[in-house]
Order: C-alpha cells, then sequence, then structure tokens
C-alpha cells in the first residue's frame, strides 16, 4: 500500500482523550488504517487504554479486550486460539501496549509467544518510560533521561526488545516510526498479512513525558531516526535488514530539543553516544552475517 | 485412548479431572505445572495428542500465563480449562479477580495446597480461599468421584446464562489428587446430553458485532456492575441446586447441591466440615452413633456462593456445633467459621472453630473424636477463644 493509498477512514476512530500531539494516538490510528475491520485488539493498562478505552467512549472500533499488565502476548494468544478452535480465519489479533508492559512485567509473556509462534500481531508504542502514571524510567529509558524516578538520570542502558526476539527466531519482527511513514506503512501491512509471531516496535513521542512542545513530535522521531538514536530493522525469515542508514549526526541538537534530557551531563550524553554506536554495530554486524 | 462407552477404573482424581476434562470438550486448555496438579495437564496434554479431546493445548510458561489464555479464549466464545494449585493460583490472582468481573464462565480445578510461608506442598485451603472474594464459584470435593462429577456440572453451572460466574473446583492436594479411588465414568453420549456443546450467547469477540470486554469503569458506571456480580453469584445457588438435581437424576449421584449433609435428622451436635476431610468424619460419626451419641455432619461444599439459609436450616436444632477449617485468617478465625457465624448470627447456638490439617498434617479419626468432645464441652463451657488448633505442639485445649 501506498502512502496515497492509506484510507482516511480508521477503526480506531477520531475524538480520543490522547494528550494533544501524543503520538501513541496517531500511531493508534495509523495502525487501524491499514489493518482494517478484520481485527481483534487487546490493550493492556497504559495511556491508551485510558485515553480509548474508558466506558462507554471505547475509540476501538473492532472488539476490544482489556486485560492486565503482564499478559498482553498472553491476552492476544487466548483470543487467536479460540478463533482457531472455532474455524475463524485472517482475523488480525493485535496487542497495543506501551514500552513498560512490553518490556519489564509483559515480557515473560511475549516471550511465551514468541516462542511458540504464537499467530498474532504484536505493536509496542515505545514512548520511553511509564508515561500513564507520570513519567517513570521503564527498561527501555535512554541513558541519562530524567524521570520522577531517576531525578539525576537514568544510569541503565535500555533493554533492545527487538533483538530479544530475533534470539527466539520470530517470524517476524521490525521497529518503525511514522516520520518514515512508507517503511511503516510496508511493516505493519506485512505484518497483517504474516501468519505467526509477528512484533513491531514503533518510536512513540510523548508531550509531557519528554517535556515538548505538542507539535514537535513528527520531528523529533523524525531525527531519532537519522541520529541513530532510533534504528529502523526488520528481520524476516531469519535475514535481518537494516532499512535506513542513519547518518549519525544531530544527536545532542535532538536531545536538547527534549524538557527530558535539559539536565543530561556530558558524561551520560557520551555514554549515550557509545550506546547507541555500539546497538547499530551489533545490527549491523547481524546484516553482514546473514549468510550465516 | 479413552472409551467413549461408561466404565469404571481405579484411578487418582488427577485422572478423573482429565478424563471429565475429554468428556466435557473444552476447545481452548491452558497448561503449567505445578504439585500437585501436574498429572491433569500431562494426562490431558496425552489426551489430546492421542485425539481424545480436539482442542487448543497451550504450554504457557507462567500462571499467570495459563489464566490470562482461558480468560481470553472464553471471552472469544468458547469453553476452557486450566488448573493450578498454591503458588500458582496466587500468581493467577489479578486475573483471576478479572475473570470474575468479566463474567467468563472458566472452570478451572485447584489441587489445593498450603501457600507459604512456611513453604510445602501439601493440603490446606490457604491457597483458594483468598481468592473467595474474586467472584469465581467456589465448590470443595470430597472424594476423586465427586471430582469427576463436579468438572461435569461446572461447565453446566458456569456457562447458565443466568449465572455466566468462573467456577473453581477445589479438591484436597495428594489426599485425593493423588489416591486411587474408584471412579464411574459415564459415556460421552450421556455427558453429551447432559452438557451439550458451548454456544456463548452473551458478550464476546466477534468482528461482525464488535464489542469492548473488560474495559476502565469510572466511578459513575462502576457500582451498577459489582451489583450484577454480586446479584448473579447470589443466583447460582438456585441454578446449583438445579444442576445437582439434574445429574442425580440422569447419573444417580446426589450430592445435595450447596450442602450435603450426614445423619443430621436428629443430631444435637454437629461438626460443619470440608473436603476429603468429610470422608474421615463421617466413620467417625457412625463409630459416635454406635455409642448411642447423636451426632452429625454438615459438608460444606459451595464456599461461593455461600449457602446462607442452608446452614441456619441444618443447624437450627443443634446444641453445640463446631466448624472445621484447613486454613485461618491469622488474628481472627477460619474462613468457614467467620461465614457459619456470620449465618447463625442472632442465634445462641455455641460455635467453636476447629483448625486442622495446616501444611497436610494427617486428620485422624482420633482428631475428629476430640472435635467433637470439643463441640459437646461447648455447649456448657462456653470458651472464650473460639479458635482451636488441633494436634498442635504447645497447644493446650
Amino acid at each position: 500500500m501506498r502512502l496515497k493509498d492509506l484510507p482516511h477512514k480508521s477503526h480506531f476512530t477520531e475524538g480520543d482523550r490522547a494528550c494533544a500531539g501524543c503520538m501513541g494516538s496517531n500511531i493508534a490510528i495509523n495502525v487501524m488504517r491499514i489493518l482494517g475491520k478484520r481485527t481483534i485488539v487487546s490493550v493492556p493498562p497504559s495511556c491508551m487504554s485510558v485515553f480509548g478505552g474508558t466506558f462507554p467512549n471505547i475509540n476501538w472500533d473492532v472488539p476490544y479486550f482489556h486485560m492486565q499488565f503482564a499478559n498482553t502476548a498472553s491476552t492476544i494468544t487466548g483470543i487467536a486460539r479460540a478463533l482457531k478452535a472455532q474455524g475463524k480465519e485472517d482475523i488480525v489479533v493485535l496487542g497495543m501496549a506501551g514500552d513498560g508492559a512490553t518490556a519489564d512485567m509483559g515480557l515473560a509473556s511475549l516471550s511465551g509467544a514468541a516462542h511458540r509462534d504464537e499467530d498474532i500481531l504484536y505493536i509496542c508504542y515505545n514512548n520511553e518510560a511509564y508515561e500513564n502514571t507520570g513519567i517513570q524510567a521503564s527498561g527501555v529509558s535512554p541513558i541519562g533521561v530524567w524521570s520522577s524516578t531517576t531525578p539525576k538520570g537514568n544510569q541503565y542502558a535500555p533493554k533492545d526488545i527487538p533483538r530479544i526476539l530475533i534470539a527466539h527466531d520470530v517470524t517476524y519482527c521490525a521497529t518503525a516510526s511514522t516520520s518514515h511513514i512508507q517503511d511503516f506503512i510496508n511493516k505493519v501491512e506485512k505484518a497483517k498479512n504474516l501468519r505467526g509471531f509477528r512484533y513491531i516496535e514503533v518510536l512513540s513521542a510523548c508531550t509531557p513525558g519528554w517535556k515538548i512542545d505538542s507539535h514537535l513530535g513528527p520531528d523529533l522521531v523524525k531525527e531519532a531516526v537519522e541520529s541513530g538514536y532510533w534504528l529502523l530493522i526488520e528481520y524476516e525469515n531469519r535475514i535481518l535488514k537494516m532499512n535506513v542508514q542513519p547518518k549519525f549526526t544531530g544527536l545532542k541538537e535532538f536531545l536538547s530539543k527534549q524538557g527530558r534530557f535539559k539536565d543530561i551531563t556530558d558524561e551520560q550524553t557520551e555514554n549515550l553516544r557509545k550506546q547507541i554506536e555500539r546497538k547499530y554495530r551489533i545490527y549491523k554486524n547481524m546484516e553482514n552475517n546473514n549468510h550465516l | 485412548m479413552i472409551p467413549d462407552t461408561s466404565f469404571t477404573d481405579m484411578i487418582t482424581a488427577n485422572k478423573a479431572v482429565a478424563i471429565a476434562v475429554v468428556r466435557a470438550k473444552p476447545k481452548v486448555i491452558a497448561a503449567y505445572p505445578i504439585c500437585p496438579q501436574t498429572e491433569i495437564v500431562e494426562y490431558v496434554a496425552e489426551f489430546v495428542s492421542q485425539g481424545d479431546l480436539n482442542a487448543e493445548y497451550v504450554r504457557v510458561e507462567s500462571e499467570n500465563s495459563a489464566i490470562t489464555i482461558v480468560a481470553a479464549a472464553e471471552g472469544t466464545g468458547v469453553r476452557t480449562f486450566t488448573a493450578t494449585a498454591s503458588q500458582g493460583l496466587a500468581n493467577m490472582h489479578e486475573v483471576v479477580a478479572a475473570a470474575g468481573g468479566m463474567r467468563l464462565p472458566i472452570v478451572m480445578f485447584v489441587a489445593n495446597r498450603t501457600l507459604m510461608s512456611p513453604g510445602g506442598i501439601w493440603p490446606e485451603y490457604s491457597d483458594s480461599m483468598p481468592e473467595r472474594d474474586s467472584c469465581w464459584m467456589q465448590v470443595y470435593v470430597q472424594n476423586n468421584q465427586e471430582a469427576f462429577d463436579m468438572i461435569i456440572q461446572a461447565y453446566k453451572i458456569a456457562e447458565d446464562s443466568r449465572i455466566l460466574l468462573p467456577i473453581m473446583i477445589c479438591g484436597d492436594g495428594y489426599t485425593l489428587t493423588h489416591t486411587t479411588d474408584t471412579v464411574d465414568i459415564p459415556s460421552e453420549k450421556e455427558v453429551d446430553e447432559f452438557l451439550p456443546p458451548y454456544v456463548a450467547k452473551h458478550a464476546f469477540l466477534d468482528i461482525e458485532n464488535p464489542i469492548a470486554q473488560g474495559v476502565i469503569v469510572p466511578p459513575s458506571y462502576h457500582m451498577e456492575a459489582k451489583w450484577q456480580m454480586h446479584q448473579a453469584m447470589k443466583k447460582a445457588k438456585e441454578v446449583i441446586k438445579e444442576v445437582n438435581d439434574d445429574f442425580a437424576s440422569k447419573f444417580g449421584r446426589d450430592y445435595g447441591g450447596l450442602i450435603r449433609q450426614y445423619k443430621m435428622e436428629d443430631a444435637e451436635y454437629a461438626l460443619v466440615v470440608t473436603g476429603s476431610t468429610s470422608s474421615t468424619a463421617r466413620v467417625v460419626v457412625d463409630e459416635l452413633r454406635s455409642k448411642g451419641e447423636k451426632v452429625g455432619l454438615v459438608i460444606l461444599r459451595f464456599f461461593r456462593p455461600f449457602p446462607v439459609t442452608e446452614i441456619q436450616e441444618a443447624l437450627k436444632d443443634i446444641k453445640s456445633a463446631g466448624i472445621f477449617d484447613r486454613s485461618i485468617s491469622y488474628g481472627s478465625t477460619g474462613q468457614c467459621f467467620i461465614e457459619v457465624r456470620n449465618a447463625l448470627y442472632g442465634t445462641s447456638t455455641p460455635l467453636i472453630n476447629l483448625i486442622a490439617g495446616l501444611g497436610g498434617r494427617d486428620i485422624t479419626e482420633k482428631d475428629i473424636s476430640f472435635m467433637f468432645d470439643k463441640i459437646k464441652e461447648n455447649e456448657t463451657v462456653k470458651v472464650k477463644e473460639p479458635v482451636i488448633f488441633v494436634n498442635t505442639r504447645g497447644v493446650t485445649v
């Protein structure tokens, strides 16, 4: 599907109660433009479960199942297995979870579903913190970032969830950014049509969490890709591909536009830069050694 | 292969439950091992692999996922099954509570085992009792035949459109799960007639008719949902009795519904008892009766919904009663005692709480005789402390 063919109508309907400039809402709208009506979705506790799933205002124009924080992958597994038992085919069973639910508490159930190659599509909208509870660092928060539980900057490197899932030899695993919208469409559409375990992690700017003006999200996620902060990768048929070659410029400018990095030290910035470059080399090595 | 005809076998409760699952035909089963339930998921794996049962068998990575998968599958409109015990049930807790409120008619077997600390793998009700407020029905079975029969009845009760609540069938770990006993297995046809395939009529995930389940409900709507849960649990009493009577007429085994009474017609002293201990207690009642003592048993089968009026009726002419508990709410009393005393509020019947068998300690005939001695003694000597730890070192009674 080309961008010009992307339908305006989304099965995540207008009028959600997300913050101005929320990219989580934007991702949900675009995902549901591509997936369409034959979708069943589950969302764990998250901003999205509040702004799109508080009774009686449910924005999901498809069957919607709200479950707990640790078990999104298992929830959609249960739905997918029940559909299989009923002989209902060609329905996409989607899990739409934040990074806290995915990388921390939900990691065991995600691993279980990946291991069994369950027929599910799991999309993580990664805004790099527990934003719904008021900006606490998660397992994928960047080095040096402020959060209400890392007042002097996060000391830990983020977990690399796609790499963990690639270690499971999953059917499909990708990262995406709505700034690179055609790449995003290609990946969601591909994942829609594949069968087996599919995972897409999308960088999602959060205006209060990143401490940015509400118009800045789309620019920032673009700069994230160009600076190498956010890598666009795709793993399919046991082949890893890097979709966009980062320029490795503009990292400092990218950080300086966000209030969450206001107090980052030079040492933390350096550690962040090294971690980003190491991650790039790891993926580059994987891409170069695909023949192995 | 499991024969589709009726047969009788010497089997453990675990095997009886697994065969009942074959007869009940759930479509999605989630399995995770934990003693003393493990054999159930082993047997079911074997039965699915050899074609006795056509179901999705999901070998998960935790109990939290096991209950999640059956909840989500049930929410998609299919019959499900899982089993657990002790720490496994505790690991499930948040989803157990969610499933109750979502009105998902899940059937789960709980092989009762102590919840640490102290650690242990032996029977106690400290695993299932904390789930009494999770909006699940709970039935405690006495023997392996009842374990089989209640799996079959449980689906019929839970899936009734007047109820739509999950149910846990609780059976004593090891005492039942690992001990063989004679079990009559009805034919596939007989069970099919009693328990037809499940057709979800209420809310379930269907792309042609999108609904939302388990959503966030603000204070302005919340109390109505909780009130409906309460009403459904109360209504379940009627359905449990109906299903019991229907089962009794078809299969010849009548469990009395919510409670079962033993030699209570002219009894002066009664013991309220649950689970496999009821079997030992029956032997003791027979012995005491042969000596002319007017004693009887009230076997508490269902703990949720709690049979308030049945207990009131059963104990109305009793001079003194004791309530057995195989778990305790520390600093208070055993959970059955709390409920029975609550049911008898306003009466003057002397009541004592007999705590026994914690962590799997044997409950012998001698212990039961001791319980009746205390019940009789309490008629005149009103004890200040209603809780008696039976057969416990350092405790003088």
